[in-house]
């Protein structure tokens, strides 16, 4: 069995070739113990070093690059999958019906009330929601102590860049609509187009908010030598 | 011909059929299992295996676990539910293809 040190050695080595991901890095530091203490065991004179470069020569030309590359894919597609999940589990009669009728229920409310307070409430709304995802995306890669691939990777749905990106689209959209109903405040005062788009940028939101939440809890569960 | 391309196309029902039979195992004992198992005759690099293992983990055939051994962390991988069904599937469309070959190869004892 390798020593603590030899361990630490291989995540070194695993930094030094481009593998900063620590989910990446702990599968491939096992797989390389692993076949360093069978080559060790098969010829006791090769050192520990000698050992690890015979072994990463047998991984080609490309080192660990298709590895990184297969499993970005990979995460991206679970991400997809994890994200749709959510989604279509609001797709149910009693969750749509209920929708249905909050969205029938906000129009009477429009209707009935003061603009102006409404457009208030509204852009307060939006910029409380903003804060607290964003502060949440923040809390939580604070939180984090190596980086993790699957919770922190360039465009894929539940990154922290993603998330800022898809709070920016909400909040202009927010803007938008109060602009349209400010503009048609004296006929239909209220485009039911931009409350549906708006009611379906919000539900994408808050799938993005839980399939976030479950991927941190599995990955919390899966590497908590990451996160403490 | 170069063989490694020829067996290529089936390490995914050959790496379906031993998670089956052996429940539960990680990349390195794959690679060692096989080896035995083909007499040196089918060695799988780390290059083909994992991509492949990340992929059938994201489709929801397999699924890891992480366990601590020693002074590392392990992940295993084991068969879904689907991957249960799929590994039938798999093994089925394998003989096929085998059966196949064999009417190429050996016309006359087809």
């Amino acid at each position: 069995m390798l020593s603590k040190a030899q361990i630490d050695y291989l995540f070194k080595f695993c930094r030094k070739h481009s593998v900063s991901y620590y989910d990446v890095q702990v599968e491939l530091v096992d797989h390389l113990a692993n076949a360093i203490e069978s080559k060790m065991l098969v010829n006791p004179g090769i050192g520990f070093e000698q050992a690890l470069e015979n072994i990463y020569k047998s991984f080609g030309n490309k080192g660990f690059a298709d590895i990184v590359k297969s499993k970005m894919n990979t995460i991206k597609t679970s991400q997809r999958r994890l994200m749709w999940d959510m989604f279509l589990s609001f797709l149910r009669l009693p969750l749509l019906l209920s929708a249905i009728s909050c969205l029938i229920a906000e129009m009477i409310i429009f209707r009935f009330a003061g603009m102006h307070n409404l457009i208030l409430a509204f852009i307060c709304f939006s910029i409380i929601t903003i804060s607290i995802l964003t502060a949440k995306v923040f809390w939580n890669k604070r939180k984090q102590l190596q980086p993790l691939l699957a919770n922190d990777f360039g465009n894929a749905p539940l990154s922290n860049y993603y998330y800022l990106g898809m709070h920016t689209l909400f909040f202009l959209l927010n803007v938008v609509t109060v602009f349209f109903s400010m503009r048609s405040i004296t006929a239909d005062y209220y485009s039911i187009f931009w409350l549906i788009l708006l009611h379906a940028l919000l539900l994408y939101e808050i799938c993005f908010q839980m399939a976030a939440d479950n991927n941190y809890k599995n990955l919390h569960k899966q590497y908590p030598a990451a996160f403490d | 011909m170069n063989k490694t391309s020829l067996y290529k196309g089936c390490l995914e029902p050959i790496i379906m059929q031993l998670l089956k039979d052996n429940n539960r195992m990680y990349g390195y004992e794959i690679t060692q299992r096989v080896k035995e198992l083909t007499k040196g005759e089918l060695q799988i690099t780390e290059g083909a295996l994992y991509p492949l293992l990340h992929r059938l983990e994201a489709d929801g055939i397999l699924e890891g676990e992480m366990e601590n051994v020693g002074n590392r962390v392990r992940k295993y991988y084991s068969l879904t539910k689907a991957g249960k069904k799929e590994v039938l599937y798999s093994m089925n469309e394998m003989k096929t293809f085998l059966q196949t070959m064999n009417l190429i190869v050996n016309p006359k004892t087809a």
